[in-house]
């Protein structure tokens, strides 16, 4: 299935885009698709402690399994005010 | 029902003037908030947690609106690159304490708040003692540590922790109250990034209006927790990206692991949150490697004067040339530094600056993996150099 996935904030520049397209075979996991994600962006893999996943509207684990037309929301912490 | 956080003995307890009823009076007439919830704004306590580019809003608006006691942590003095974004101050402003002029702009805003400032850095050692004071807290803090220790205090005094937080165009909101049935913040984060791998707003930049957009959400959601009105962001993260002009809410849940709120908590009093996030921008950058070679910007203008033979390279973006330079140097940014190592000159000895001395740190590191050892982090980068040796150079 294909997902898109956005970074958000500062994922942006680590990335140097703001999504990403990706297909991951049907009865994939999170950590499925974060495999594919950093096997583009291999920049992103030391930002996976603190990388919050969103699909759609919630946070969700790294062992959630993703469906076809997941919205794909890469969120790191932000300290700025 | 009410749900507000203030209880009725402690609301019925306000008294408001012929003039306060003018000022409140499209408050007033609201059915939502009526006299009984204006005075249990007049009851309510909130502590804003920084005076800077949400704490302004926050504070601003939470005065206007007739919060009876509103508390102020900061320790920092006013600079001409907070105007941009911290409309408590003004240029008249620049060199004071900001909790002297956030106390002379709420003053003006609204005499009948009871201003209470804390000019000291909010830490682990005074942390439990102001919040106690206060039914609410806005953290509008800037940095990792501050945000950690202030969501871990609410949690031990059981106040809600509004949160707010801005990147460039970039902004986020939730509430965290595990008293109340939400996460806390470790729930979301149970550990700080790397040290230094997230830019501040000094080292990123921010739109200036846009902490006005976050801290009016915080204040708003504040307003919402002491009238017991609405659906506040509990269990609820915002973001709103001001370039594609979207909202995007996401569901928090508690962590029944949290070692905060969790329900076999770890850690149960404040810690040291300096140490718990890394430190320095030098340790960042090592990532506790250990200490960087670097030199001072007083070194630097000695070696040339003395025109001893160096290499100085600049890690900045090329829009920063225009801002400020120094003269001499290599412009190489830090996502080429890498890729480009072969053009700088390594017979001599090399020293590296950026603005402030975070990126700069990172490409010695770099730089050091590809072989150089005469290799030199400038501290405080041509900030600290405009600052202490140049003035000709502006700061920014």
């Amino acid at each position: 299935m294909n997902l898109r996935v956005q970074f958000f904030s500062h994922l942006k520049d680590v990335t140097g885009s703001d999504e990403f397209h990706a297909h991951v075979p049907e009865g994939a996991s999170v950590a499925d698709l974060l495999t594919v994600v950093y096997g583009q962006h291999p920049k992103l893999r030391s930002w996976d402690s603190s990388i919050l996943v969103g699909a759609g509207v919630e946070f969700v684990d790294r062992d959630y399994l993703l469906k076809e037309g997941d919205e794909i929301a890469l969120m790191p912490p932000v300290q700025g005010g | 029902m009410n749900n507000s956080i203030i209880d009725d003995a402690r609301a019925q307890q306000s008294d408001f003037s012929a003039e306060e009823r003018s000022r409140y009076s499209r408050h007033l007439i609201m059915p939502e908030v009526t006299l009984a919830g204006q005075k249990r704004l007049k009851a309510s306590r909130v502590l804003c947690i920084g005076a800077g580019g949400l704490g302004s809003p926050t504070a601003l608006y939470l005065a206007a609106a007739g919060v009876g006691t509103l508390g102020l942590v900061d320790a920092d003095v006013v600079d001409l690159s907070n105007l941009q974004r911290q409309l408590l101050h003004g240029t008249s402003d620049v060199g004071r304490p900001k909790l002297d002029s956030a106390q002379d702009r709420i003053r003006e805003a609204n005499p009948h708040v009871e201003v209470q400032l804390y000019p000291t850095r909010f830490t682990s050692e005074n942390a439990m003692q102001i919040i106690e004071h206060y039914d609410v807290v806005i953290d509008g803090s800037d940095n990792f540590p501050t945000r950690y220790l202030s969501s871990d205090a609410c949690v031990f005094a059981r106040k809600p922790n509004i949160y707010g937080s801005v990147f460039r165009f970039d902004g986020q909101a939730t509430v965290f109250a595990p008293h109340l049935g939400g996460p806390c913040y470790r729930c979301l984060f149970p550990e700080p990034p790397p040290a230094g791998a997230v830019p501040n707003c000094a080292e990123a930049g921010v739109l200036g209006v846009l902490p006005g957009v976050i801290g009016m959400m915080q204040a708003i959601e504040a307003i919402k927790l002491i009238l017991g009105l609405g659906d506040s962001l509990l269990g609820r993260l915002l973001h709103f990206d001001a370039l594609k002009m979207k909202f995007r809410e996401f569901k928090l849940r508690r962590d029944p692991e949290c070692p905060v709120c969790g329900e076999q908590p770890t850690i149960t009093e404040l810690q040291d949150y300096e140490l718990f996030c890394g430190a320095t921008p030098q340790e960042v950058a090592t990532n506790g490697a250990g200490r960087l070679p670097s030199i001072s910007v007083q070194e630097l203008k000695r070696r040339r004067v003395a025109r001893t033979p160096l290499t100085l390279l600049d890690v900045r973006e090329p829009y920063e040339l225009e801002l400020a330079q120094i003269d001499g140097a290599k412009l190489i940014p830090l996502g080429e530094v890498e890729d480009r190592a072969g053009e700088i000159d390594r017979a001599k000895d090399v020293v590296v600056f950026c603005h402030a001395g975070v990126r700069s740190a990172r490409a010695v590191q770099i730089l050091q993996r590809s072989g150089f050892t005469n290799i030199y982090n400038l501290e405080g980068g041509i900030d600290a150099w405009s600052e202490q040796i140049d003035p000709a150079v502006p700061r920014y």
